[in-house]
């Protein structure tokens, strides 16, 4: 038992720096930036990821937009 | 002696009425009703004749609109009595197809009027010098008691596909004046474009 | 949105795609694509991360503020503004990027 919380609070350690490490909205959103990579779920439940569909293939045209069903 | 007072005192007040209503004139210029305007140096076209005045000219989406209300005394009323005449060079829907651009169309066409479309009647037709669509149907408001006769004409700037409408509102009790329709007609016939789209130099390249 | 489904065949030609992200549930936003007729894909992002990542999220709003973002297909962004989308300016930009790949 001791062993998994050992296993566990060294994951911890070397997981959460990875994630605690924000790159602040400022600088991500700079033309000449590195995009970073994302998977998210489609309307039609399609997982879409960057690196696997677009990186390397195709020019991305990303549009945010407040809601559905409002005018963009 | 009354009498001819009178009468000059009318003449008076009609000829102040006409000076008033000459200076309330928007201002742009142009020319006879029947000769041709050009606009952007891009989009030629006769403007319909007056009662018919321009209503807007839209730079970012690319329309041209002419308005005319009905004649009038009693008031404007609960009920419009108006009409639209107008170019949309991105009308609603995407297909380069004109019946399915058709039906896209009126899934969004006045959506904000709240209205019904009957089934609009079809007839291909020729405009802008080509293969074109007019549809016509009836929409129906009819928590206000209101409906409007549209008609639509689906033709092609290129590869694109560009609307030509007439919408006129009436009170559901009241005819629709069809002569209107000709206005749209000869609109249609008397448009020509003077230079490529935008999207037509974009594939040029 | 509508812009983006009239130039889809012109973004293809310059191998370039289109997506929408949000704050909507996937539910809501299959929908939304049915009674637009929308065919590209538009990515559900409850918890707003991505719109964080792209400066988007202001505080306070339940809500992604609308904002277009173009990506070049080696991962550089090379394109972002805040408002509705320019369907034109962002087709001049396809274009030029259209160039570049050809070029390489």
């Amino acid at each position: 038992m001791r062993c998994f919380v050992t296993a566990g609070v060294f994951l911890l350690a070397f997981a959460l720096p990875a994630t605690a490490e924000l790159i602040s909205p400022e600088r991500m959103v700079q033309v000449g930036n590195r995009t970073p990579i994302f998977s998210l779920v489609d309307q039609h439940g399609r997982l879409v990821s960057y690196d696997r569909d677009y990186y390397g293939r195709h020019h991305l045209v990303m549009t945010f937009f407040p809601a559905a069903f409002t005018p963009v | 002696m009354k009498h001819r007072l009178g009468l000059l005192l009318l003449l008076f007040s009609l000829a102040g009425c006409v000076a008033h209503q000459a200076s309330d004139e928007p201002e742009i210029d142009q020319g006879p009703p029947e000769s041709p305007m050009v606009w952007q140096e891009e989009y030629q076209f006769s403007p319909p004749p007056p009662p018919w005045r321009l209503l807007k000219l839209d730079e970012t989406d690319y329309s041209i609109a002419y308005f005319r209300a009905c004649d009038d005394e009693s008031g404007p009323g609960e009920h419009p009595c108006e009409s639209t005449l107008a170019y949309d060079e991105e009308p609603f829907g995407y297909s380069r197809d004109l019946v399915r651009r058709q039906q896209e169309f009126f899934r969004r066409f006045l959506w904000a009027a709240r209205v019904e479309f009957e089934e609009p009647s079809l007839r291909k037709i020729q405009a802008l010098g080509g293969e074109a669509l007019l549809a016509e149907t009836i929409a129906h408001e009819r928590v206000l008691k209101d409906k409007a006769l549209v008609q639509v004409i689906f033709a092609y700037r290129g590869e694109r596909v560009v609307a030509f409408y007439l919408t006129q509102w009436r009170p559901v009790d009241q005819e629709f004046e069809r002569e209107q329709l000709g206005d749209l007609r000869e609109f249609v016939a008397s448009f020509s474009f003077l230079q490529p789209s935008f999207y037509q130099r974009l594939t040029m390249d | 949105m509508e812009g983006h489904q009239r130039n889809l065949y012109l973004y293809e030609r310059f191998n370039a795609r289109v997506v929408g992200v949000s704050r909507d549930e996937t539910s809501t936003l299959q929908h939304w694509t049915e009674s637009l007729g929308l065919t590209f894909p538009l990515l559900a992002n409850p918890t707003g991360y991505l719109g964080i990542n792209f400066g988007t999220q202001h505080k306070g709003f339940p809500f992604f503020a609308r904002r277009t973002v173009v990506i070049d297909k080696w991962g550089k962004i090379r394109y972002t503004q805040p408002g509705s989308p320019d369907y034109r300016e962002i087709l001049q930009l396809l274009q030029k990027l259209h160039g570049e790949e050809v070029q390489k």
